[in-house]
């Protein structure tokens, strides 16, 4: 099949059909990372600014010093503990949706997609009144005789923020995963002798894959990259790339280097979803 | 005197207040094969999915080899299904879609072995253990399907329609042989189907359903020689239905004057008084053209079927449908004298 999903469209048709996307693509896309991968190879000249000077000394300095080895971990810890998170509370919630009336499920997907419409600053200080070392949670544990080591401004106030925040992108592509499974497969697992978790674990997961693998994937991305919430809820005493890249580009006005430090996060990014897609494809063969 | 292996007593279960099924009564004994056959909505998937447990009864009973199992989740029921989609789980393979129940039995992995082995071979797919669904034929994922379902050496075959997604000629085939595999394994079945011609085939005793309740239990022959309903006769193709009066009634027999004046005798039915108004119904090949008396009439439809010709007929007693053989077709517009032997004609309670 020349022609995209068998449908008979002229190139020139489909040429401009693509356009208006490629044009975005190139524009706001290609063109600043372009820009972005260049300034990764200039030089930093303290108190003067960047010089047109090519050197790969800016990723020599981060692969070689360990504390930049340190807030790459913090991140990457974080990230995965919000996916997690994400899968564990995701999963069964839409679970829960995809199987409910059509009525219940648009209000629970709306329920899920709300918090988008509110900022992450408000969200995030939302989660301090909760969690500060005075906070609510603090308040309601004291009487019980529960002192909680300090929560905020910590990897895991980083990871409970990523999950919050990010939860709707893993629950809207599962949502649609689950629901595509018949619900006659679930009633065989069931008439087999499959208990309702079971048949949950043994056919409703490896079938949601695909739905699960794209939010996964989706909140590791964004969890990688995210420089609000972890600003916010980790503060300066927990670094990771996103805020990284900001106080070097804009405190300490290393373009250079803020610039090296973003690319090594996309090329990770890029060679980890790389190795995951393989790894999926793998297992859906040997199945 | 055992327990039957499946009692219903007064199951109801209503949809948003209509009733899906309605107070429906009736058991399936050891290695017997029942059909619930009726048209779409007549509520007979409905009764299989209650007795699956897949949804619970509002009011009555279902008890399985004596067991009241009316609140039983399906997983505790040890009831074989089989699915009009069938159901197999796209990610496993033959062999795992087989043996999924099995291993939800706690069973050593070489029982497990050997019982997949047995339920393929029964099905006549050894060799095939290691192809995914997609790479099986509709004929093939039906064996799959009923593999896994008796492999688990169910109480009972509960088969929902599993014959209607194969073309004809494979239909036939499967027929034969889910028919042969049942009296093998002994084991009791319930059927359900809208096509007459699979449950009279297939069963010992067929349900017909209508509106959620049974309209009539009995043996093939006996539903299709003796409908006792105007909707069980027209579902065995009785396609003619006539209204008329009594004029006399033995235990075997009424003679019914029919609207224009002609009289015919009708079978009986059995433990039935009416008097008066009553409902007969004819089956179209047991219909006579006559050369002298019978209801006059002229031919306004003529289908070619093969070996014989469906014609309609417009007479004064309303449209009769005659079929006859193909050797003699009428001409549209031919004019013709029907008569109605005794033996086709059948008193049934009208709707």
């Amino acid at each position: 099949m020349s022609n995209c999903a068998g449908l008979n469209v002229s190139p020139v048709a489909g040429a401009l059909l693509v356009s208006p996307a490629a044009l975005v693509l190139a524009g706001f896309f290609f063109l600043p990372l372009t820009a972005i991968v260049r300034t990764s190879f200039l030089t930093f000249v303290p108190r003067f600014g960047t010089s047109n000077q090519l050197t790969s000394a800016n990723y020599t300095e981060f692969l070689t010093d360990s504390f930049y080895w340190k807030v790459f971990e913090t991140t990457l810890t974080v990230s995965l503990v919000a996916t997690l998170s994400c899968i564990v509370i995701g999963f069964p919630l839409a679970y829960w949706a995809a199987r409910s009336h059509p009525f219940i499920r648009s209000i629970a997907l709306s329920a899920v997609l709300l918090p988008l419409l509110v900022s992450d600053v408000v969200r995030v200080y939302g989660w301090t009144i909760l969690l500060a070392d005075n906070g609510l949670l603090a308040q309601v544990l004291a009487p019980l005789g529960i002192t909680l080591p300090t929560l905020m401004h910590t990897p895991f106030a980083v990871a409970i923020g990523l999950t919050e925040v990010l939860l709707p992108f893993l629950v809207l592509p599962t949502v649609g995963s689950i629901a595509a499974i018949p619900l006659q497969l679930e009633e065989a697992s069931r008439s087999l002798g499959a208990t309702p978790f079971s048949t949950l674990i043994r056919i409703v997961l490896p079938m949601a894959l695909p739905g699960l693998g794209v939010g996964s994937a989706l909140v590791f991305i964004l969890s990688m990259g995210a420089f609000v919430t972890p600003s916010l809820m980790g503060g300066p005493t927990v670094p990771v790339m996103g805020t990284m890249v900001y106080n070097q580009a804009l405190s300490v006005d290393n373009w250079p280097f803020a610039a090296a430090t973003g690319i090594l996060l996309l090329v990770f990014v890029l060679g980890a979803l790389a190795v995951a897609g393989g790894l999926g494809r793998m297992a859906a063969h040997d199945e | 005197m055992t327990d039957p292996v499946v009692e219903l007593s007064h199951v109801t279960k209503r949809f948003a207040d209509l009733p899906a099924v309605h107070d429906l009564s009736f058991s399936i004994q050891h290695g017997e094969w029942l059909t619930l056959l009726g048209p779409s909505g007549c509520g007979k998937s409905t009764t299989l999915r209650l007795i699956a447990g897949f949804i619970r009864p509002d009011t009555g009973s279902i008890r399985l080899q004596g067991r009241d199992m009316t609140g039983l989740a399906p997983e505790k029921r040890g009831l074989g299904v089989v699915f009009q989609s069938y159901a197999l789980f796209p990610h496993m393979t033959v062999f795992d879609n087989v043996a999924f129940g099995l291993r939800r039995r706690s069973l050593g992995k070489q029982a497990v072995h050997r019982r997949v082995a047995e339920a393929l071979n029964l099905v006549r797919l050894t060799g095939l253990e290691a192809r995914k669904p997609n790479q099986l034929s509709g004929g093939q994922q039906q064996r799959v399907a009923l593999a896994r379902a008796f492999a688990i050496e169910p109480a009972a075959l509960l088969l929902d329609e599993p014959l209607s997604n194969l073309d004809a000629a494979l239909r036939d085939e499967m027929r034969v042989e889910l028919r042969e595999l049942q009296r093998r394994l002994g084991v009791a079945t319930l059927f359900v189907t809208h096509d007459q011609e699979e449950a009279l085939a297939l069963s010992d005793r067929i349900a017909v359903m209508s509106a959620g309740a049974c309209t009539q239990l009995g043996t093939p022959r006996e539903i299709y020689e003796r409908p006792s309903s105007e909707f069980a006769a027209r579902f065995m193709r009785f396609r003619n239905v006539l209204k008329g009066a009594i004029v006399e009634r033995s235990s075997d027999w009424i003679d019914v004057k029919l609207r224009d004046g002609t009289s015919i005798r009708a079978r009986a039915k059995p433990q039935s008084s009416t008097r008066g108004e009553v409902t007969v119904a004819v089956r179209p090949e047991r219909i006579l053209l006559t050369e002298a008396g019978g209801i006059p009439g002229t031919i306004s439809e003529v289908t070619y079927l093969g070996e014989h010709v469906r014609c309609l007929a417009e007479t004064e007693v309303g449209p009769l449908w005659v079929s006859l053989n193909a050797k003699q077709e009428p001409a549209i517009g031919q004019r013709v004298r029907i008569s109605i032997p005794a033996s086709a004609a059948h008193e049934v309670t009208s709707e």
